[in-house]
């Protein structure tokens, strides 16, 4: 049952108000249990798969503000949590917080990580822990001191338009760069799979080699499901699977260029862009 | 500088985004029945002259009271993110480029829509659907009529725009609706036969019904509940 007390603040601007507001506001307070998806630490958030919040609402996937940064301290995603929430008028915000345990985070990773924004131009790569075609393991970080065009894929994709129309785009830009004197050993290509559970190393090298990609600059990668759903939310990249055992999956495409530093330089959406346009932005990122 | 993947940036609206009708709009709409409920009262949006062809956000959707296929979409979106639903929208590509558009979302793992159309075939279904390909084939035999014959389906999370304004906006967003061309479609295959034999049918009801779009020859187990106007339609054809 909700307990219910007066908000202070707002009885002062009641009285102060009075013609306007005949009756005091309520700030109602909720127990609230559920799992912690994310945490937004710079805005002092949570967003939380709660359970059932009787007298309110029912459950569901939801970002609330968190009343004290204190609260904040040690949480992470994958945490169960008892907390209160009050909410006041259109405003909840969660007060007390309760660790309960952990359990592994639901498949909705991408669709969750979305809610926290995509990455735009002049925005910093984000770190990721993956695994390449050779199955060692890799972080986004060791690719620092080199322009990179990275995209996503999945080696299954049956639109030729799409996944594979990436595929040959990077391979061209590939083949390019490597005959230009002035850009050849200086650009490094990334493919990651959004398919993990598929794509093991073995795969992408197969796939690799069929596509003719050559290894020494191009570089494809996988992970853990959460990590690649992550990473691909970030980019802004929407991957929504099907039942288990399906085979397709639905997904927008987007490829970046990131500078040297790491700074995203631009975002290509879809499956439109032309490698001229991408070699294009190379060239002038580095003055050649 | 590298960030953690983990690290945010922008998220939906805050309730303060909103106007005071808004806001009472969103509260009243916690579910997609109810927002199915709501678009279904709303007179479609036909883009008359002067203003001509419109891409409206739920903004002016609210303040006008009319709603086309993706204005009633984004309408959706906006709505069900508020209480938690991903903002996600599915489009259905037909043969004559009369493409449509519908909200989706999981419910118990299981995908339903929120639509709004001049075909009664056309709306919402409920959440009992294993997969997109399944909620995107109970739209396969409604979409034939004259010229429409739906060819391959997309679906894609209204946040991959990033800061483009799709939810408040007080002109037309044209970009989502060059994002919806821009993501995969995934082909839906038919035989020949079947969508002629698909489309003798719709002729034929047509000419016993002048006036009257379909609803009884279809499988509508699925279907949420349809536009009052529908049910009025087909009592004025019974008894005329």
């Amino acid at each position: 049952m909700p307990s219910v007390r007066p908000a202070a603040g707002l009885l002062v601007t009641c009285c102060l108000v009075a013609a306007a507001c005949s009756e005091p506001r309520e700030v109602r307070q909720y127990e609230l249990t559920g799992q912690i998806l994310a945490v937004h630490t710079d805005r002092n958030e949570l967003t939380v798969k709660h359970d059932d919040i009787p007298g309110y609402m029912p459950g569901m996937t939801m970002t609330f503000p968190v009343s004290a940064s204190s609260l904040m301290a040690s949480r992470t995603p994958g945490e169960l949590i008892a907390a209160t929430l009050e909410v006041d008028g259109l405003i909840g915000r969660i007060v007390t917080i309760n660790h309960r345990g952990t359990a592994p985070l639901p498949d909705t990773t991408n669709e969750v990580a979305m809610a926290g924004g995509i990455l735009e131009p002049g925005d910093p790569m984000p770190d990721a822990a993956l695994i390449d075609q050779t199955d060692r393991r890799r972080s986004l970080a060791e690719w620092r001191g080199t322009p990179v065009v990275l995209t996503f894929i999945y080696t299954r994709c049956p639109l030729p338009n799409f996944c594979p129309l990436m595929d040959r785009h990077f391979a061209t830009m590939q083949r390019q760069v490597a005959a230009d004197p002035a850009l050849a050993g200086q650009v490094r290509w990334i493919s990651v799979s959004f398919d993990p559970d598929f794509d093991q190393p073995d795969i992408l090298a197969q796939h690799a080699a069929t596509i003719g990609a050559d290894t020494a600059t191009w570089t494809f990668l996988t992970g853990d499901r959460a990590t690649v759903d992550r990473l691909a939310a970030r980019f802004g990249v929407g991957v929504i699977r099907g039942p288990s055992g399906a085979t397709e999956i639905t997904h927008n495409l987007r490829t970046a260029l990131i500078a040297a530093d790491g700074t995203i330089l631009n975002i290509y959406p879809g499956s439109d862009w032309s490698p001229t346009t991408v070699l294009s932005d190379l060239r002038a990122h580095l003055g050649r | 500088m590298l960030t953690s993947a983990a690290d945010t940036a922008i998220p939906a609206p805050v309730r303060s985004a909103f106007s005071r009708a808004e806001q009472r709009v969103i509260e009243h709409l916690k579910t997609p029945a109810l927002v199915q409920a709501y678009l279904n009262d709303l007179t479609y949006n036909t883009e008359p002259p002067p203003a001509g062809p419109q891409q409206r956000t739920f903004r002016s959707v609210v303040a006008s009271g009319t709603a086309h296929c993706l204005e009633a979409a984004l309408t959706a979106a906006v709505v069900l993110e508020q209480h938690g639903y991903p903002p996600l929208v599915m489009s259905l590509e037909s043969v004559d480029g009369l493409d449509h558009v519908l909200f989706i979302y999981r419910h118990r793992g299981r995908w339903g829509s929120v639509a709004k159309s001049r075909d009664p075939g056309l709306h919402g279904r409920r959440a009992v659907f294993r997969s997109l390909r399944a909620l995107a084939l109970t739209y396969f035999e409604p979409f034939v009529d004259t010229t429409g014959c739906l060819q391959a389906y997309g679906a894609v999370d209204l946040r991959v725009l990033g800061r483009y304004d799709w939810r408040l906006s007080t002109g037309n967003v044209w970009k989502v609706e060059r994002l919806l061309y821009e993501i995969p479609h995934t082909p839906i295959a038919s035989s020949p036969a079947r969508v002629d034999r698909l489309r003798l049918q719709y002729f034929r009801y047509r000419r016993a019904h002048p006036g009257i779009k379909p609803v009884e020859i279809y499988d509508r187990r699925a279907w949420s509940a349809l536009p009052a106007h529908f049910s009025r339609d087909r009592n004025r054809g019974s008894a005329s």
